[in-house]
């Protein structure tokens, strides 16, 4: 049995990205640009993307290092989706994006409701017609909304493409094992917050904690931070590695992303429940957790929709399936 | 970071071989219906004769060192032959308590003498134990045990009542938590216990069956009535018996027992669900994404062990989020059913509803796990 642990040198990244992280108010969105252009600088945008391509190197479990942190941290920056479109345009060879980047799959030619679509400088689509598919830069309109994250949205619409073999449900799958590291981190800081305030919160003479009630909440919102966890980093060994078997490889990747969805949606509950009304006030910081956790949960797809696949995918194995949940 | 453990993912694939041999011996006793998938197999599938066959394949006393007759494989070998094991529902409960835990506790705490004495007989697949924890009045609380033993010329004299002993009708040694010091005011209770290996063929004991809703006994009150026990049966050291049961509480938490026990009915469904289709598909793929990550925290729970560290706080985890999985499985195949044939789904879906309220109380409750988790979060 291999260990696929976190090597050493991960801990040495996410310490490198909370110190960047902590010398900005990642809270504050005219932070932003400034905040994006030190964690470019610093090759933490683009990793998993080969230096051929023009990216940092590294592998999938570098790139969820530096989400799980940005997670953690609330950070609103478009990072999946910079990765997911510099991916494509790796696979498919054309030149990656530069800057941020919105990405989305395209039926029609557009897509709506796309996350930082007309506020990221670049925006890539995966373009599916006629049974076939198709990497394009795409122009793009921002409209006045935004997610529950309150992340920026925008159409974006398809220019000319390359043809590529990658597959809408394989770039959504890749999407959401990389959302399902920022959801894991802003678990973990919403669980953190409120650990912290039950320590602090007295009522009926005891801080709130020593009430069994409140620590056994918080002791299985922990059960289900680990199992995201343990998931998260089987998925991103399975992807990382070129010998296995792609069906493996899908198994894998929704197992961890069912675990991340259908956490998070009990976290931001669990974790407001312990804050009492203060959590759920502007000027309280649970809410950048909690909000990221409600919205990225339905990016690229829902715990629902991923669960389901796993169970055909299962199905047609019938008691084979074993096998497959775990590698 | 608040998150009491981080469990390290772990990769099955290496161990591919030693998987395809246990399923063919599986697949081969089968064929010669020696014995029928069961729920909760590893307390419910009492037979000696699977035991030693097991044992002649090496797959019992996997963990013991090959000078005490055991195969010295590790403890991810182990796991794999009983998750194999487990999953297909084999009668594997008389071998299972010797094999899981009297085994290491000997390895760690027995004399030499105990060690030659037990542990080739174990290996072989020929001598069961059961342990003597919880009473009538002593459950989770479980430093308030009364049984008690009184110091006499070459050993201890013995008097009081175990229940809740797994296996107790059958096995051969009984592995009691006795108080050896009276307590008294102001001293802590968990200090003046000892671990005694009793033999239930000693005078003075009798065990008494307990029959349960399904049917099956594999529970006993164990009666202690003034039974003499050697010097020699001491096991470790007179008053660190506290200390020795706990530090072994992991081996009986994170197992895969404490997420297989319903395998079976799961397994049994998938193969027929191709056939008859499923009816909440999200129910079903939710559940065995739970599946695969319990069999990851429980592996590297089992790594863990072999590296001499006693994780409790992540057996308490795997063991909270396992136990109640194993109840699910019951729930979500009756969600996920569309016909209701009197097959072997059927009869593996009842034996599991009706073992069920065990899963959450075996072992240390849901909610002592969750006060333990707590704990280990710096909550109190």
């Amino acid at each position: 049995m291999r260990a696929l642990a976190p090597a050493e040198h991960l801990g040495e990244l996410e310490d490198a990205v909370d110190d960047l992280l902590g010398r900005h108010d990642v809270a504050d969105p005219a932070a932003r640009p400034a905040l994006w252009r030190a964690l470019s600088e610093a090759g933490f945008t683009l990793l998993s993307i080969s230096e051929r391509a023009g990216g940092s190197g590294g592998d999938l479990a570098d790139a969820a290092a530096v989400l799980r942190r940005c997670g953690y941290a609330g950070l609103r920056l478009p990072l999946v989706e910079t990765l997911l479109a510099a991916w494509l345009c790796e696979q498919a060879g054309r030149p990656i994006p530069e800057g941020m980047s919105a990405c989305g799959v395209a039926e029609a030619g557009t897509a709506a409701q796309l996350t930082w679509a007309g506020t990221a400088a670049d925006c890539v689509l995966l373009v599916h017609a006629e049974g076939a598919y198709s990497v394009s830069p795409a122009t793009t309109v921002a409209t006045a909304e935004t997610t529950l994250a309150g992340e920026p949205v925008g159409t974006a619409t398809a220019g000319p493409g390359a043809p590529t073999s990658v597959r809408a449900e394989e770039l959504r799958l890749r999407g959401a094992v990389l959302r399902a590291a920022m959801l894991l981190g802003a678990a973990q800081r919403a669980l953190d917050l409120a650990v912290q305030y039950s320590g602090e919160r007295v009522q009926f003479g005891k801080p709130i904690r020593a009430f069994q009630a409140v620590g056994h909440l918080l002791a299985g919102c922990a059960g289900q931070v680990v199992a995201t966890s343990v998931a998260l980093d089987a998925a991103l060994a399975s992807l990382s590695d070129p010998g296995c078997d792609p069906e493996r490889q899908e198994v894998a990747a929704l197992v961890a992303v069912v675990e991340a969805t259908h956490m998070a949606g009990r976290l931001a509950a669990a974790t407001h429940q312990v804050h009492g009304a203060i959590g759920f006030t502007a000027e309280h910081p649970l809410h950048l957790s909690t909000t990221a956790l409600w919205s990225w949960r339905d990016d690229y797809g829902n715990e629902f929709e991923w669960a389901t696949r796993l169970a055909r995918i299962a199905t047609a194995h019938g008691r084979e399936a074993w096998d497959l949940l775990a590698d | 970071m608040s998150t009491p453990v981080s469990l390290r993912g772990y990769r099955l694939a290496d161990t591919a071989d030693l998987r395809a041999d246990v399923r063919e011996f599986v697949a081969a006793e089968l064929a010669e219906r020696r014995w029928s998938a069961r729920c909760d197999a590893w307390l419910l599938g009492w037979d000696p004769e699977f035991s030693q066959r097991l044992a002649a394949r090496g797959w019992v006393g996997m963990a013991i060192p090959q000078e005490y007759g055991g195969r010295a494989a590790g403890a991810l070998a182990r796991f794999v032959v009983t998750e194999e094991l487990l999953a297909a529902g084999a009668p594997v409960a008389a071998h299972w308590i010797a094999d899981r835990q009297s085994a290491p506790q000997l390895l760690r705490f027995g004399t030499e003498q105990q060690r030659r004495l037990f542990l080739p007989e174990i290996a072989a697949g020929r001598m069961y134990t059961a342990l003597g924890l919880s009473e009538p009045d002593s459950g989770s609380d479980l430093a308030s045990v009364r049984t008690a033993a009184t110091r006499v010329p070459g050993g201890w004299r013995v008097t009081g009542r175990k229940v809740w002993t797994s296996g107790a009708a059958h096995a051969h040694l009984l592995t009691a938590l006795v108080r050896t010091t009276p307590l008294e005011p102001g001293t802590p209770r968990q200090a003046g216990l000892t671990q005694f290996l009793i033999d239930f063929d000693s005078p003075g004991v009798q065990v008494h069956p307990i029959r349960l809703i399904n049917g099956e006994a594999h529970f006993a009150e164990v009666v202690l009535d003034d039974v003499f026990v050697a010097d020699d049966r001491v096991l470790g050291t007179v008053g660190d018996g506290w200390r020795q049961v706990t530090a072994e509480l992991a081996y009986e938490r994170s197992g895969p027992e404490r997420v297989l026990t319903t395998a079976p009915l799961l397994l049994a469904f998938l193969r027929d669900a191709a056939r008859t289709g499923i009816a909440e598909p999200a129910a079903l793929g939710r559940c065995l994404a739970r599946l695969s990550t319990l069999r990851r925290m429980t592996a590297s729970v089992a790594v863990e062990l072999t590296a001499r560290r006693t994780p409790e706080l992540a057996a308490a985890l795997a063991k909270d989020l396992g136990t109640r999985f194993e109840g699910e499985v019951a729930e979500v195949v009756r969600q996920c059913r569309t016909d209701q044939g009197g097959d072997e789904v059927s009869r593996l879906l009842r034996e599991a509803i009706l073992q069920s309220p065990g899963f959450t109380l075996r072992g240390g409750t849901t909610e002592v796990l969750r006060g333990v988790i707590a704990k280990g979060m710096g909550l109190r």
